[in-house]
């Protein structure tokens, strides 16, 4: 044996030192051989030490062992804590290791304290609610996707083509009667010959966001489902521009049911990928009914007022504005629909100043006009 | 106390996850510890502890079929700790390597 002691570097440094110390084990104190056995018992900690990989043990494994080696058992553990529950939520980790229980485990179970004292993560009840709830909400969610999806492909999949929009012209004769005289036409209007007041009217009045919606408005439809519930009368329909263009060319007929409202839905949105949203403008403008046997701004305009749309006053556009809600409700060739009409009309004017499409001021002259128009 | 030998605790606790908790608290609790004769290693570990032969204590971890043989030498406060198959009884060490 070399009185030299290599320094240990290695793996077999280690290997060879530790044949060592298991041949010096039983050495004679005051011996040269306990005085190596001692240098290579700190040399051979040291490099174990260095090269462990153990994490610190986290509290509550290390009460569990010492339980299991000592062979304590839970009620055991709810002496020395005190309470029962409180041993119950410690070994569950919904409860962290309190000073005085750290003090009372180490004292009396001979546990360091250093281990009861390290950082761990304790699963409060609120946590489990929580988590429990994110996971419950992930999986409605992906439910409700997966429902979303197959409504949309199974109603998605027969619904009339909107390519041929882009080139539609609206008719201009709508109904005949028996012997063939027109009782209802339609005076078509290129959207160039449609005054920015108009737009703006229709706008506030029916869809607010039209400009940055893809056809749709979940926040409208969300909006008009919970005034249906709530309210008792004066159903909403919350429905965009496009997907009143939508009802009005490709599912005219159909009755006002959820399925519709659907189809109206995956229209609206072919509708905004394929067209622009001024030729979605001008097609609505030109198909919208305006009561009676009036379709489209220039008929309307003509009937109502007896001017071309480009003359329209703010409050004349307005009116018409008001009327697609409720056509037969706000008509001026109705004499007691007037006074409602009126309120509609300040009420889109009031709407256009809200939304900074015209300026108070305006609008406030605008409400001050009479109705006008057919008495 | 300063144990040597803990490379073949590590080994094995990377070859049986389950194991890794108990081997864990075991290792740091003697590595806290305090012992200048066989009564406190007792104490300290009283139901898995039992004295093979003066200076070698084994515990018994049979929850994971295996034991710790312990060589003790108090006067220079060293620990040489082995790792044995409850089964066969053998060390685990080349095994485990």
């Amino acid at each position: 044996m070399s009185n030299f002691i290599k320094p240990i570097r290695t793996s077999a440094d280690h290997a060879a030192a530790l044949e060592e110390i298991d041949r010096l084990f039983g050495a004679a104190p005051g011996s040269p051989e306990m005085d190596r056995l001692e240098v290579l018992a700190v040399l051979v900690a040291e490099y174990e030490r260095a090269n462990h990989t153990g994490a610190v043990p986290d509290p509550v494994d290390v009460l569990n062992f010492a339980m299991t080696a000592q062979g304590r058992s839970q009620a055991d553990l709810a002496n020395v804590l005190g309470s029962r529950s409180r041993a119950t939520e410690v070994l569950k980790r919904q409860r962290k290791l309190s000073a005085s229980m750290i003090e009372k485990l180490s004292r009396a179970w001979n546990i360091p304290a250093a281990l009861l004292a390290a950082s761990y993560r304790v699963h409060s009840p609120l946590r489990r609610i929580v988590t429990k709830g994110a996971v419950a909400l992930a999986i409605i969610l992906a439910l409700g996707a997966g429902v979303v999806g197959t409504t949309f492909f199974v109603y998605g999949r027969d619904l009339p083509s909107t390519a041929n929009l882009a080139d539609y012209h609206s008719s201009a004769v709508i109904k005949m009667d028996d012997v063939g005289k027109v009782v209802a036409y339609r005076k078509p209007i290129a959207l160039n010959e449609i005054p920015p007041e108009i737009i703006k009217a229709f706008i506030a009045a029916e869809d607010q966001d039209f400009y940055n919606h893809a056809g749709y408005s979940l926040t409208a439809m969300a909006r008009a489902a919970s005034h249906n519930i709530l309210a008792s009368r004066g159903r909403q329909g919350g429905s965009t521009i496009t997907q009143q263009l939508a009802k009005n060319l490709l599912l005219s007929g159909q009755d006002r049911t959820m399925s519709r409202k659907i189809k109206e839905v995956i229209l609206a949105r072919r509708i905004e990928q394929s067209l622009p949203k001024e030729r979605i403008l001008e097609l609505y403008l030109n198909e919208i009914y305006f009561g009676g046997n009036l379709y489209g701004i220039g008929t309307a305009s003509f009937y109502y007022f007896g001017k071309e749309p480009r003359d329209l006053t703010v409050a004349e556009a307005a009116y018409l504005a008001a009327l697609p809600k409720a056509p037969n409700v706000y008509r001026l060739d109705v004499p007691e629909n007037r006074e409602r009409a009126k309120e509609r009309r300040d009420w889109v004017l009031a709407r256009m100043a809200a939304d900074g499409l015209i300026t108070a001021t305006a609008a406030h002259f605008a409400q001050a006009e009479p109705l006008g128009g057919l008495k | 106390v300063r144990i040597v030998g803990l490379k073949d605790i590590d080994a094995f606790c990377a070859r049986r996850r389950s194991a890794e908790p108990d081997l864990r608290a075991l290792l740091a609790m003697m590595l806290h510890a305090e012992w200048s004769n066989m009564s406190d290693v007792k104490r300290q570990f009283g139901e898995i502890a039992s004295v093979a032969a003066p200076g070698h204590v084994r515990l018994e971890l049979a929850q994971h079929g295996i034991a710790i043989d312990l060589n003790l030498n108090f006067r220079v406060g060293l620990v040489r700790l082995r790792l044995a198959d409850l089964k066969t009884g053998k060390e685990t060490l080349r095994r485990t390597r």
